[in-house]
Formats: C-alpha cells, structure tokens, sequence
C-alpha cells in the first residue's frame, strides 16, 4: 500500500499519510510538495509506522473517521500528529481533528509552523505521562480550546474525547481537568452548561416525579377547588356542584359571584391514595442509571467548560521543566510569605517601641509578562528576568528578606533602611532595569511601591500594610 | 319657623276639607295617566312570569352552544380581570369564548398587560379560551363591539362592558332562553357592586332594583323591553351580523333595540327577553358630579336616539301597535315630556300659589312617592330579589329616594336641552370626536 515519494517533485520536504477507503488519489494535487503514503486503515499504517507530518482522513462512514482518529490520538508516537480531513465529520469527530485539509500552500506553512512549535517543546515528560501528552498536544496548538462533546447515550450526557484518547481511557475526564486545573496546567475558558447529576452514580440522565407532600404517593391530580366564604370550607369542586349551582356543601350557602361569594384557594392538587389537598406537589428524582431516588437538593450541579492551556501550561511546555516566571528569582533566596509576614510584624512592632529600629518594605510588580510571553516568547522573557534578578541581587545585603504573594509580585524586607535609604535604593533599581533593557523594543514594564517604618500607621499590621501597597501596585 | 307651622295647617285643611278632591285631580295628568299604568303594568308582567314560573316544568336543556362574550375594555386597568374571571368561572359545559378589545392600547397599556397577565390561568378552566384584541387606534365603544362580532365564533354572543361581571349562571341561564328561536335578545339584572361606597351609589343601587329590575323584567313580559343595555346586551349572533351589528354614534344600544324592535310588525315572533338568572354587577358613578355627567349622557342620548335617529323608523308600521303605543308613552311622554312637564308646573306653583301651599304641596307629593317607593321596594324583595338579605340594606336611603328622583328628572330636562341645542352627543366619552362625526346628524 505505501506509495513511493514522486519522483517529479524536487525536494519533497514533508510527508503525508491518507487513509482512504476507496480515495487514494484525493491528494494528487499535493505530490507537488509533499510525500504522500496511502494506506487502506490505521492497522496497515502501523506495520510501517512512517511518522508524516500530518494525517488526511478520508471515508464516507463515520465510523471509519472516528476510529482513525480515535486510534492516532491514542498512538504512543503520532498523537499530537495534524490530522485533517477532507469531507463533513461528525461532531465526535471534530473533537479530535484539527480541521477540513486545507490547500496544498496553506498546509505547508502550517506543518511549518507547527513543527517550529514541536521544536521549541521542552517538556520530556510527554511520553510517560497522560498530562505530558496533553501539554504537548495543546502546545502545538496555540489557539486550541479544549470543548466538551455533548451525547445523549452518555450517562453524564457530556465528555472529552481528546482527553480519553490521551488518557487511554484510564481517566475519568472531569476528575482529570479538575486535577489539572488545581495544579493551574488549564484554564476555563467559557462555561458551556451547567447540570445536575445524580449523587451516587453522577449519571444525568434522571426523571422529575411530582409526588403528594403528605404521603409521597405518585398519584396525585389536578382538581379545582373552591373556598367558600361564608363558611370558610375548602374542597374539590365537584363537592360544590348542585344541578348546575355552585352550593357550599357544609353550610349550603349559594355561590354566585366569584371573589364575592366564593374564590379558588391555591391548592389545587389531590393526593388520590391519602385525599390530601395541597398547592404544590414534592418533586423527587429517580436517577435512570442506577434507580435512585433523592430530593432535588441532593442533586449535584457539575459545570461544564471548555478550557485552555494556561501560562503555566505553556511554561511547563517550554522550559521542560517546573520552573515559571517567578522562578526567575529562585537565586534571591525567597522564604515563605508566613514567615515574611512575621518577621514584618515583628519589625513593625519593634519600630513602634524602639525609635531607632527602623526598616523599609519595597513591592516589585511585573505588569506585562503574559503579553510578553505572548510576543517575545518564554525563553526571552525568561531570559530578561533572570538578567534583572541578577541585579537584584547584587543590590540586596545579607539581612534583606525577600518573598513573593503571587507569582510576579515580589516583595522585599529592607531593615534598617530608612525613608532615605529606601529612595536610594528604587533609584538604584530603576536605573539597572532601564540599563538591562535599554536596546530591547518589548520592555518589561516593572512597578515598584515603597514604604518605610515612619510612614506607616500605627495601628496597620502586616497583612494589612501588604493589602494597602498591592493596591497601590494593581 | 312660622312658614312651617302654617303649611302644617294648610296640610291638615287640605285633608279634612272638600277642596281634597279637587286638589288630588292636580296631579291627575302627571300620576295617573303616566306613572301608575306604567308601574302597573311592569308589575303585572313581574306576577304574569311569577306565575307561569310555578306552573313550569323546569327544563335542562342538552344543548350547550358556544357562546362568545366580546368584552370592550378601556381604561378600566386592573379591574378587567374580574371580569373576565367571572366569565372563566361561569357554571357552563359549553364552549365560551372570550374576546376582550382593549381599545387604544397605547394610552391604556395597563388594562392590556392585566388582560394578558390572566392568560396562564387559562389552563386551569377547561373549555374557556381568552383572545385579546389590541386596538392601537381608538376607534370608540361601537367600533370595538363590531370588531369583536366580526371575531366571534360562538352562537351566542354577550355583548359586556370591562366593569362589569356575572353570577356564575349567567351564561348557562341566559342560553338556555335561546333555545327558543324567536329569541333574538336577551338581556338580566344588573345589580350595583358598589353599592355601600356613598350616598349617591345606594340611591343607584335602589334605583337599578326598582326601576332597572323590576322595570325591564315586566316590560319584557310584555315584549316592549325599553333598552337592552349596552353593558350587558345578550344576541342570537346570526341575527346580529343580519342586522349589521352595532352602528356608529352615542346610544348605539338604545339605537339597536329600536332597530331590533323595528321588525316587530314583520316578524311579530321575534322577542327580546328578560332572564332573571343572568345576573350582572356593574359599579355606578360614586360621586355626585360623574353620576350627573353620565345622566347629562344618558338622557340627552334620549333625544339623539328617538328625534334624530329613528324619526322615521317611529312608526306602528314598523314597531307594531303595542311597541309603538308604549314608546310613545315611555319613550317620548314619560322620558321626555315629563321633564319639562314637571320643572314648568313647579315653577308655576311657585309662582301662582302662596309659599304655605307650596311646601304643603311639596310635601304631599313626597310622601306619596315615599309610599310609592315603599311599596314597589317591598314588592321587589319578596318577589324579584334573588339576594333578599343584601337587598334589604337598601330600604335605608328610601326617604331620600324620592327627592333623588325629583332632581333626577329635573337633569333630564337640562340634558335633553344640552342636547336639543348643543347637540350634547357630540362631547361623548364612548368614542373619539372624529367616529362620532360620521354618525348620523
């Protein structure tokens, strides 16, 4: 099955692989700049294993299409491989591919493309790991919005094909994204639907059954009922029906004119087992997976998103390794905020009783990082932050404490610096910034807030003295 | 203080001496040749039906045809919803259909959204369905009707005013008279709902019972009913759309029962009936100065209706012996002559006799009219009245009844003047000025 490379084309650089059904001519105006094998289905392609650089499915059933590229996104080598088609795919299908085959020129600068991004993938986990896996898959797909895959016969009506193909199904997908959302690897991008699901066996597939409040029966029943004003009885209105008259059947008063005589009282529901009158039926919900009944309280509300490689995502896929932007300043030695926060408190307390202690607090907020990363890319960003916490450090004395709250928000515990000191100091910085970045277009755009022990409130603490400069930082 | 002492003593010479009979004959032409009869006969028909009532085998009839009640809504906001509550909540295995108008939706905005706010309630009434008409352009009271003819689908239509509602029987009792295929009208009670609001409304209250009851159920014994009101008018509907509905100008119900009553030497089968079953609520002016507005209308219409109208259509040929001899002496002596009548005699007495014989006089004809008041009130609660113990509140005003009436009837003559030279049915608030127009001059 596997055709050889043309020969009219002069340098064929990048190979393709059609699976085709009864096609394989589909891609004869693409053997101009491109490889192309064809093989009949993915169980062919795999005696040969000839990694492309992009899949073109093509099939009248879409079961042929779904299983194609339901098998190549759960290959151990090819997963995160462009796949294409060249036809209408169902909505299963879209989920994993990336896209109607484009013309041949287009195709080329994406493959392009994508594998410059493949050569600036750094994190070597991919092959061991199911977060690997789809770190990579996303990294190679910038813009790429993870969306949920909406299915009645699924018991929680909604899942992630992407992410059972890179999990090998070995994963519950929600439990999954709620991992990688706590370890911040994704982001939520839109809140597509919100459900209730059942609390023992999270199926959403459950009935509403309107039921007698009294005696939970399920045979209840519409019945006007009347409330006569003379006498004050409520019952059904067929008890107040005299030949053709409405006569209060307890104290036999006509009932002429409604909201005179007579008006509806809200219950209007009839228990048919207990003759319980009531407004308003108790709803119980009968899950249809596991035939479970519970209040609609006990329900469980699931969100459902869609999500997003996050910049710790991106960070994990271009350094290779767990460091992200703050990392940068590891070489400052930061400590815990807890014990930063203490130690503030325990400097703010001393200042307060010994005049002459006096230090400074300094707040460094790196404003722009993502949309830097976004246009000079990690390496540079990285680059440039370590330059400058070089500098940093070669500023700070022994004593000086530094930690930071968020992750480009720095702060630094200057003791015995005082309001002077403390000017001195932010010059200094400014300076060696506006020194590291002089020839650069993209700047990093840093701000700094200053306080020293005489210009702080009596009464402030440290958590509060910290809220008060972010602000002024944000 | 001596005025009075003396017309105390004129008063007691009056009945002790001969002159008594003489004095009595006075009020011949005004008592006895006009009012009495007319009372006499509308009390004959009230026993002629009390009558055949006992001897009659009661009838359920089998038949239930749809009805449609077209209700013309205004400015009545919230309160349309009783209304058409009332209808949804008629004892009535037929279909009804109700067709609510809102005219000149812009301006009366919250009578549509209250309309529309009953449309869940629907559900919970079976065989009751609520079409709402929104008219952007006001087009009047007339105009409104006709649209809700052209709509309806039922055999019966109801021709009902926005405030006004029913005993749950109305329709069911009101339907059952129309199995007879002569009927071609039909019209009920209308009962004051606000009666207790104020002096003026009780007087009302007492006038719709004597003079609305108990006067309409014995004239329509004697098919010569006066007026099908407009507020609560009950039509064959086929015979309606033969007639053309409802045409345009003031007092189009006085002007469609003449129209109706204008076959009568034709089709002399033809009746307009009473049927004490349907029993309306409507509320009345609840001060004095729009009580005499809506008579300066009501009775000017009067005019409008007989002398410009139907000048022609006045004729036995047309109306039959019996409806024209009864029109001639309710519609034009009783409702127009006598007006005038009364103001020019009293300003004669004012001026010819001395001011002792005057009040004597004055108080004579009141306390004959307070006995007149009495009797024909007692007559009704026993007979007529189907909520006797409510009713009986309103023997309290009956002193003031007859001194009500007097300045009544005084109006009735400034609003036939009004609209004798002023052409008063012009200045209506029933329709826009330029609908009025094309009336008939």
């Amino acid at each position: 099955m596997d055709k050889l490379p043309n020969s009219k084309s002069l340098e064929p650089g990048y190979t393709l692989v059609l699976f085709t059904e009864d096609n394989p001519n589909l891609l004869a105006q693409y053997s101009d700049l491109f490889r192309v094998c064809h093989y009949h289905d993915f169980a062919a392609w795999q005696k040969k294993r000839i990694t492309p650089s992009a899949f073109i499915v093509d099939g009248k059933g879409p079961n042929y299409i779904t299983s194609t590229l339901d098998q190549i996104r759960r290959d151990k080598e090819v997963f995160a491989s462009l796949c294409y088609v060249s036809g209408p795919v169902s909505n299963l299908s879209n989920k994993l591919v990336d896209g109607q085959l484009p013309e041949p020129s287009l195709l080329q600068e994406k493959i392009h493309y994508f594998s410059d991004l493949e050569k600036s993938f750094k994190y070597h986990e991919t092959d061991v790991t199911h977060v690997g896996r789809l770190i990579k898959y996303l990294w190679l797909r910038p813009d790429f919005i993870l969306e949920p895959y909406h299915f009645w016969k699924e018991s929680r009506f909604y899942s992630y094909p992407l992410l059972d193909a890179l999990s090998y199904d070995e994963l519950d997908s929600f439990e999954w994204l709620r991992s990688l959302a706590n370890t911040k690897i994704l982001e939520l991008a839109v809140l597509t639907d919100r459900q209730r699901e059942c609390a023992n066996c999270r199926s959403s597939h459950l009935s509403f059954i309107d039921v007698c409040p009294n005696c939970h029966a399920i045979d209840i029943d519409m019945k006007s009922s009347l409330h006569c004003f003379t006498c004050g009885c409520v019952d059904t209105q067929e008890k107040f029906v005299h030949s053709g008259a409405l006569v209060c059947p307890k104290c036999s008063t006509q009932l002429r004119h409604i909201g005179s005589d007579y008006d509806r009282p809200i219950e209007n529901y009839i228990c048919q087992s207990c003759h319980h009158l009531f407004a308003e039926p108790d709803v119980l919900v009968r899950c249809a997976s596991c035939e479970k009944e519970m209040i609609p309280d006990d329900l469980i509300s699931n969100k459902i998103y869609s999500w997003k490689l996050s910049d710790r995502g991106r960070m994990l896929a271009a350094r290779g390794d767990e460091l992200d932007v703050a990392s940068s300043f590891d070489q400052l030695d930061f400590i815990s905020r807890e014990l930063f926060v203490h130690d503030l408190d325990w400097l703010l307390v001393s200042s307060r009783r010994y005049p002459d202690i006096t230090f400074s607090l300094f707040g460094i907020y790196f404003v722009n990082l993502p949309e830097l990363v976004s246009q000079i890319g990690h390496t540079q960003v990285l680059q440039m932050l370590e330059a400058f916490a070089q500098r940093l450090r070669s500023m700070l004395r022994v004593p000086d404490l530094s930690t930071r709250s968020a992750e480009n928000l720095v702060w630094l515990l200057l003791p015995f610096t005082n309001e002077e000191g403390l000017h001195g100091f932010q010059t200094r910085i400014e300076t060696s910034l506006n020194a590291l970045q002089q020839d650069n277009e993209l700047r990093l755009d840093v701000r700094f807030v200053g306080v020293s022990a005489s210009q702080i409130h009596e009464r402030e603490d440290a958590e509060l003295l910290l809220a008060r400069q972010r602000s002024e930082l944000m | 203080m001596e005025t009075l002492i003396q017309t105390w003593q004129v008063f007691i010479i009056t009945f002790q001496g001969s002159s008594v009979v003489s004095y009595v004959l006075m009020f011949i032409p005004f008592v006895l040749l006009l009012e009495l009869p007319l009372y006499l006969i509308c009390w004959l028909g009230v026993f002629r039906h009390i009558i055949q009532d006992c001897f009659k085998v009661p009838v359920i009839s089998p038949h239930f045809p749809c009805v449609t009640c077209t209700i013309t809504c205004y400015s009545e906001g919230e309160a349309v919803q009783n209304t058409v509550i009332s209808l949804l909540e008629q004892i009535y295995p037929g279909h009804i259909e109700i067709i609510a108008m809102v005219d000149g939706v812009k301006q009366n905005r919250v009578t549509y959204d209250a309309l529309k706010a009953l449309r869940p309630s629907l559900s919970y009434y079976s065989n009751r369905s609520l079409i709402i008409v929104p008219k952007f352009q006001r087009g009047g009271r007339v105009s409104s009707m006709n649209a809700g003819l052209s709509r309806a689908s039922g055999e019966i239509i109801c021709a009902l005013d926005g405030d006004t509602s029913f005993d749950n029987q109305m329709i069911y009792h009101a339907a059952l008279r129309f199995s007879n295929p002569n009927i071609v009208s039909v019209t009920g009670p209308m009962r004051v709902r606000n009666a207790n609001k104020s002096l003026v409304t009780r007087l009302q209250n007492l006038e719709y019972m004597i003079t609305m009851q108990v006067g309409k159920f014995g004239l329509a014994k004697h098919n010569v009913i006066n007026n099908v009101p407009g507020a609560f008018g009950i039509f064959r509907k086929s015979f309606l759309q033969q007639i053309g509905g409802w045409n345009t100008g003031t007092a189009e119900d006085l002007d469609l029962t003449l129209r109706i009553k204008q076959y009568q030497r034709r089709h002399p089968e033809l009746r307009i009936d009473y049927e004490p079953g349907a029993v309306s609520h409507t509320d009345v002016p609840e001060s004095f100065i729009d009580f005499f507005k809506q008579r300066l209308r009501w009775d000017g219409d009067l005019w409008y209706v007989y002398a410009h109208k139907h000048q022609r259509g006045f004729t036995a040929s047309l109306l039959g012996w019996s409806n024209f001899i009864f029109l001639l002496w309710y519609g034009v002596l009783f409702q127009i002559v006598m007006p005038f009548v009364i103001v020019l005699y009293m300003i004669l007495m004012i001026v010819i006799s001395p001011l002792t014989f005057f009040l004597s006089s004055m108080l004579i004809i009141y306390l004959f009219y307070f006995g007149l008041t009495l009797i024909q009130f007692f007559l009704f609660l026993i007979f007529v009245s189907d909520r006797k113990l409510e009713d009986l509140s309103a023997v309290v005003v009956s002193p003031f009844f007859p001194i009500f009436q007097f300045f009544v009837r005084v109006w009735s003559a400034v609003a036939l003047l009004n609209q004798i030279f002023n052409r008063g049915h012009l200045d209506s608030a029933m329709a826009p000025l330029w609908v009025l127009k094309k009336g008939k001059k």
